[in-house]
């Protein structure tokens, strides 16, 4: 192996001048003090919000009042596009649903012949429509982007203003930072041929959001 | 690649004359323009983001050697491990020995400047490897065997017809023999080609947008989803990234991603920004086993000192090639490497040597709307001037021009001696161009008017009219 770790270390400290103790609480202090910039204000509510942006970006929205509903709202959500009755899934509290009896719930992360997938995010950031997903044995990443259909399902109080609040969401969490943490923001797009914009490039042709509305709200 | 800017004026010259390309950066120039204006019209945050950016940057760069530690600790710590490269040879031995390792055959490969700085397709094709391009324009200028003509819209300068060409070439061993039309189909296409690509993938590598020291975490900023699936599927994810790109915390992340989808597309963020934390953990179902950062220096902590530092505050967004009036001619090939525009014609002579890169430097008009669209207010014209200077200073410009420059300086730096002959040489000037108003033709000035006339100066100087005009308001006041 090289010493290339030595060399680069070397030439950084002979250009930045600090002295040591002070440099070192410098950064530390940094580190966990989590000061955040500017965050860009809006006037509209989260939910409220939330929908705009995620309209804007070509994605779609079903709100339900109650996990019971999501297997009618998915089937009737595949009707729509006319493909098969059939997800895949790896969140206990979806395929344990009562589900139609021509409907195929598989168990597992998404493999290349998957059509459709549904699964939860962990949160949302109404700023920008923005799903926020983490991997997880439940939430397994390849759901998010392998089927041409990609369901999520969204609880109404996970909804947060800003990419800040998620952050401070997971720091009470305290389980440390998720393996993959992906911010969603509609279908899979391109823009390379021509400038033109092209929906499902590599990942979802559609992103479809089923929200759960918050008990009590209106 | 091996770089040709040295041969700057004979390709910016070719790419003013070739038709395809000149329609292509009309159709591309104005979209990019309009959208970012868009975007910022509706972030009135803008200017403090801005400062907040800079202050992120600036902190980061000087106490560089402590938050790229930081972030070594936190990615051993969630199961991976970081690779340091001084070099561009280094980075690709360590990534070819790493695809050795994993036993791979295919290496599919997500968007990274940093993976065309360095080279790896060809180190990878030279030892043996497949690799993959996944970004559909980064794919297409694989294919066509070329380098980027732009930092995030790699294959600005191809035609719907070209692409489809291309594909038809390409994909008849994948037994697809359709003719291509519509922007769907071609789309749908290499969709599905690179969708067994990234099936059968033993290696997957991506670039990084960011470091983040505070969780050891890469991330990437796409709109194809292509970087994910590239770092999901395969057995091993390779970042491969440069070592200023470092960021201390999660919020300072936060503002500047606030700043680069706007810049770059108009985006107010890309369809997917994701952060990666290492290797597949003992309840994960999917994702990679291994995790590996490869970091590269490539002369960047040679700039951390010098007047060249700015430029480390880069993200990368390309507004500034957007902007420009020369990228806009010329597109992106003709710079020679892979950075263009003038984020390039500043590294490119950093990074190749000045003495190859020498013309770069002088591909601006000095209009300054690079400086003021870049989001880190990245001082450009200053730096392509200082790099002026150094040319001049180790002599790497015609004798021709250090004899014109040196005249000049004689006679702009003795005002008795100035003053009169601008006088006397505006005048005469004024008089011969008195009738049309231009010049088609003058001595010495070809190089202007073999493209179009040199507008007549007026008759007389700003110094002498100051003058005049002064001895008038003074006599008249004296009345």
């Amino acid at each position: 192996m090289n010493n290339a770790r030595e060399e680069i270390f070397n030439r950084i400290k002979s250009k930045t001048r600090q002295n040591g103790q002070d440099a070192a609480s410098i950064i530390e202090r940094r580190l966990s003090a989590h000061q955040r910039g500017p965050v860009p204000v809006f006037p509209e509510e989260l939910l409220e919000r939330f929908i705009l942006k995620l309209k804007n970006v070509v994605g779609t929205v079903k709100e339900i009042s109650d996990m019971s509903e999501l297997p009618a709202a998915v089937s009737e959500y595949l009707s729509s596009l006319n493909v098969e009755q059939k997800i895949v899934t790896a969140v206990p509290e979806i395929h344990s649903l009562n589900w139609p009896a021509d409907f195929e719930v598989n168990n597992r992360a998404a493999i290349s012949s998957d059509l459709s997938s549904v699964t939860m995010a962990y949160a949302a950031v109404a700023e920008t429509g923005t799903l926020v997903l983490q991997a997880a044995k439940e939430t397994p990443t390849s759901l998010n982007f392998l089927p041409d259909n990609f369901i999520c399902v969204l609880k109404q109080q996970d909804i947060h203003t800003s990419m800040e609040d998620i952050w401070d969401a997971i720091r009470k969490d305290d389980k440390g930072m998720p393996r993959v943490v992906n911010f969603i923001t509609g279908p899979s797009r391109t823009a390379d041929v021509e400038q033109t914009i092209q929906l499902g490039a590599h990942g979802p042709r559609y992103l479809h959001v089923i929200i759960i509305r918050q008990a009590g709200s209106d | 690649m091996k770089s040709k800017s040295h041969a700057f004026k004979q390709q910016a010259a070719d790419a003013l004359v070739n038709v395809s390309l000149q329609k292509a950066l009309l159709n591309a120039k104005d979209g990019f323009i309009v959208k970012r204006k868009k975007a910022m019209d509706e972030l009135p945050e803008f200017e403090r983001l801005r400062t907040k950016a800079i202050e992120i940057k600036e902190h980061t760069l000087s106490h560089l050697d402590q938050y790229l530690e930081y972030f070594e600790q936190q990615v051993i710590k969630s199961g991976g491990t970081v690779h340091w490269a001084s070099t561009t040879t280094q980075a690709q031995q360590i990534i070819v020995e790493l695809c050795k390792q994993a036993n791979a055959r295919t290496v599919t490969k997500g968007k990274s400047m940093v993976g065309e700085e360095a080279a790896i397709n060809d180190a990878l094709e030279a030892a043996g490897f497949e690799a993959i391009e996944t970004d559909l324009g980064e794919y297409i200028i694989q294919l066509a065997n070329e380098p980027p003509s732009h930092i995030i819209a790699p294959a600005i300068h191809k035609s719907k017809q070209e692409i489809a060409d291309l594909f038809k070439d390409h994909h008849k061993k994948y037994n697809f023999n359709s003719k291509l039309e519509t922007i769907p189909e071609i789309v749908n296409e290499a969709r599905e080609v690179l969708r067994e690509k990234f099936i059968n993938a033993d290696v997957g590598i991506t670039g990084a947008n960011f470091l983040v020291a505070e969780t050891g975490s890469t991330l990437i900023v796409t709109n194809e989803g292509n970087g994910d699936l590239t770092a999901t599927l395969p057995k091993t994810h390779i970042v491969i990234s440069s070592i200023e790109k470092v960021v201390p915390t999660l919020e300072d992340t936060s503002v500047l991603l606030r700043l680069l989808a706007r810049s770059a597309t108009g985006q107010e963020i890309t369809s997917y920004t994701t952060f990666f934390n290492g290797p597949k953990r003992n309840s994960d179902i999917d994702g990679p086993e291994n995790f590996h950062v490869v970091l590269l220096d490539n002369g960047r902590s040679n700039m951390l000192q010098n007047e060249n530092h700015e430029m480390l505050k880069c993200i990368h967004c390309g507004a500034c090639l957007n902007h420009c009036p020369v990228y806009s001619a010329i597109g992106g090939h003709a710079y020679g490497w892979v950075y263009p525009g003038p984020m390039g014609s500043v590294l490119t002579p950093i990074m190749q040597g000045l003495d190859e890169a020498k013309d770069l430097p002088f591909a601006s008009t000095f209009c300054g709307r690079c400086e003021e669209v870049c989001p880190l207010s990245i001082p450009l014209p200053k730096l392509l001037r200082q790099h002026r200077n150094h040319i001049h200073h180790d002599k790497l410009n015609t004798s021709r021009s250090r004899l014109g420059l040196a005249l000049w300086a004689f006679v702009a730096s003795r005002p008795a001696l100035y003053r009169p002959l601008s006088n006397s040489f505006i005048r005469a000037l004024g008089w011969l161009g008195k009738k049309s108003g231009r010049f088609s033709w003058l001595p010495f000035a070809s190089a202007w008017t073999q493209s179009k006339d040199l507008p007549a100066p007026a008759a007389q100087s700003f110094m002498s009219a100051w003058t005049q005009q002064q001895a008038k308001k003074k006599s008249s006041e004296n009345e």
